[in-house]
């Protein structure tokens, strides 16, 4: 059992320190390079004096000083908090300020997307710079701030086995919250531990693995992409943004061995013929995570890489990035799936799932209810947020003992011979790219920027794996809806950005007296048919 | 169609998305990634590839591309003429 996330990369590190890591923007780092760039990191962390036992924030994206920051947190003995730069600065500083973070790890060759966050910034920071730093000018521009240049160093002993508990916090992310303001979430070393120890045994990676890094830093799905990659002496390749959605070049250029990636992606490969049969025939190992997979999808992918197993994996950020999964087989027609959808199978070793009824009642197998997960995986709970840690963590008695779950807010069923078998959500979080949305979020930033409560966000356009984004209504809206549109923008990240602000004269309602969706849905689907026809 | 009348086909596609990112034609670079750009995000560019393609005939097999070279205006025009001929 590993007790901290960076003896993962540790051990590789001890193993075979000549080897690759990590490849991005063109560049090859050793374990024993970026090991020295980390240590150069932790190094100045140390030099300040910070509260003990604060985060790091990582105002960098999917760079080298973005993973080097990453592991220079955790050599320093702390916990990382990413920022995302398709978030607006004002959510960030929001990340920062409740996360109570004190320094952060600067991507300097990306000053001009966290500037403004630094800015806004209303406390001190020290600023770890990477990359060409001007410092002095860093200085004059953000006084508020100290900033420090990393140089790489070799990393002392201490570095390599800092003084970490297995509770103490990896990292906490954000998610989209429903009062506006995003929820944080903790995940401590046991946890994700206990999930990349999982990864590991079920996948048998080696160093001679070559990862795919597609994911975001603020989307959890990125903590298996590196250490599952490093917890095998593989090398880890951070596919530049604009492959994300087009990998086909890259994965036959650098001969990836594991891919991990939403389901979108297959589905937009699909769209321009990406995947050919044979394509990819160094894969062994496809996972997808993040929302559901069609087993259209699947089949095309398992075409595409013939060698390769296709496992569909399944979990909320709050019981650490995956929590079941399902391999598939061709044999799996949409007929045999439900809803067309591949199942989410069964809990990984050492975890449990549950259906819940809404009282938080145990029910019996093949029964439909509230998809419940327990085992070493959990989250402590919301960050700093015990009212809303009680509403989705709780204690489920069977009669003999009382065990802790997390309620996902997912539908399910038990099925004997498929396992779990997703069937959507309870309520109105949807996904959009594999991000998880709260409509309730997009709504309350809407209704704050119309200055009207008469509003409603929906699904749009929904595809089988989630949806493409989301339109707003707000009704009687005499205003600029163009000017409204750029005022949510400040307070959205882009992709939960309406894509349209309609303004009907009022809106429907159904026989509750609530805002009637179906409705509007409808109105809309037999609009654009209209405009289409 | 020629290189000259593909590119105009793709700049009158894309009239209703600039004049919603408040751009004008004039003011794209041509070269210049359309989703990079924030004219058209991943759905966005599929359904401007499903116009275009429709009303070329054209196929581009982008298994074989860089998204650099087919998510601009230029390059897209290019890769269109090239399944043209």
């Amino acid at each position: 059992m590993t007790e901290r996330l960076l003896d993962y990369f540790v051990r590789s590190l001890e193993r075979s320190p000549a080897n690759k890591a990590l490849w991005v923007n063109a560049g090859e780092y050793s374990y024993s390079e970026l090991a020295d760039i980390a240590a150069g990191i932790a190094s100045a962390v140390h030099s300040a004096e910070l509260s003990p036992g604060g985060f790091v924030g990582i105002l960098a994206h999917r760079s080298l000083p973005a993973f080097a920051g990453i592991l220079g947190s955790l050599m320093s003995g702390r916990g990382y908090v990413p920022l995302n730069p398709k978030f607006p600065g004002e959510r960030g500083v929001i990340m920062l300020e409740r996360a109570g973070v004190e320094a952060v790890v600067l991507d300097c060759e990306q000053l001009d997307t966290f500037g403004p966050v630094l800015h806004a910034m209303p406390t001190s920071l020290l600023v770890v710079c990477l990359g060409n730093a001007n410092t002095a000018q860093l200085r004059q521009n953000f006084p508020k701030h100290r900033f420090i240049q990393a140089h790489p160093q070799s990393p002392a002993t201490s570095m390599l086995v800092p003084s970490v508990k297995s509770d103490d916090i990896a990292y906490l992310l954000f998610t989209s919250g429903s009062t506006g303001e995003p929820k944080g979430v903790p995940i401590h070393h046991e946890a994700v531990c206990h999930y990349i120890d999982n990864i590991i045994t079920l996948y048998s990676p080696t160093a001679n693995d070559r990862f795919s890094q597609t994911f975001d830093l603020t989307f959890d799905l990125s903590v298996h992409d590196v250490f599952a990659a490093w917890g095998s002496g593989a090398q880890l390749f951070v596919l530049p943004d604009r492959f994300v959605m087009a990998p086909a070049k890259f994965i036959r250029d650098h001969q990836l061995t594991f891919w991990f990636s939403v389901p979108s992606t297959v589905a937009f490969m699909n769209r321009f013929r990406m995947l050919k049969a044979g394509a990819f025939p160094s894969l062994r190992c496809s996972l997808f995570c993040g929302e559901a997979l069609p087993v259209a999808s699947a089949a095309r992918w398992h075409e595409a890489a013939p060698n390769s197993r296709v496992d569909n994996l399944y979990g909320p950020t709050e019981a650490t990035i995956a929590f079941t999964t399902y391999r598939y087989e061709p044999g799996l027609t949409e007929d045999l799936a439900e809803n067309g959808i591949v199942p989410i199978g069964s809990a990984m070793p050492g975890l449990q799932t549950a259906i819940l009824d809404p009282e938080g009642h145990l029910l019996p197998q093949g029964e439909v209810g509230e998809l419940a997960l327990g085992g070493p995986q959990l989250s402590q709970g919301y960050w700093k947020d015990p009212h809303k840690t009680a509403d989705r963590f709780l204690n489920v008695s069977d009669g003999k003992a009382s065990k802790r779950w997390y309620r996902t807010g997912d539908r399910a069923r038990l099925d004997s011979e498929k396992g779990l078998v997703f069937l959507g959500r309870l309520d109105n979080q949807i996904k959009i790219l594999g991000h998880r949305v709260e409509l309730g979020e997009i709504e309350h930033v809407v209704r704050r920027e119309a200055a009207s409560s008469d509003i409603c966000v929906i699904p749009w356009p929904v595809t089988d794996e989630g949806a493409g984004g989301v339109i707003a209504f707000v009704a009687g809206y005499e205003g600029d809806t163009k000017a409204l549109l750029e005022r949510c923008r400040n307070g959205l990240p882009e992709y939960m950005v309406p894509k349209e602000i309609l303004t009907p004269e009022r809106l429907p309602l159904n026989a509750n007296g609530k805002v009637d969706r179906n409705a509007l849905r409808a109105s809309l689907e037999e609009e654009r048919e209209k405009e289409n026809a | 169609m020629n290189a000259e009348q593909v590119e105009k086909l793709i700049w009158e596609s894309l009239e209703a998305r600039l004049a919603k990112a408040g751009l004008t034609k004039d003011g794209v670079d041509a070269a210049a990634s359309l989703i990079e750009l924030g004219i058209v995000d991943s759905f966005g560019f599929l359904e401007l590839i499903t116009t275009l393609e429709e009303a070329t005939g054209a196929f581009v097999d982008f298994a074989e591309l860089d998204p650099d070279e087919f998510t601009s205006v230029a390059g897209l025009a290019r890769s269109l003429i090239q399944c043209m001929e």
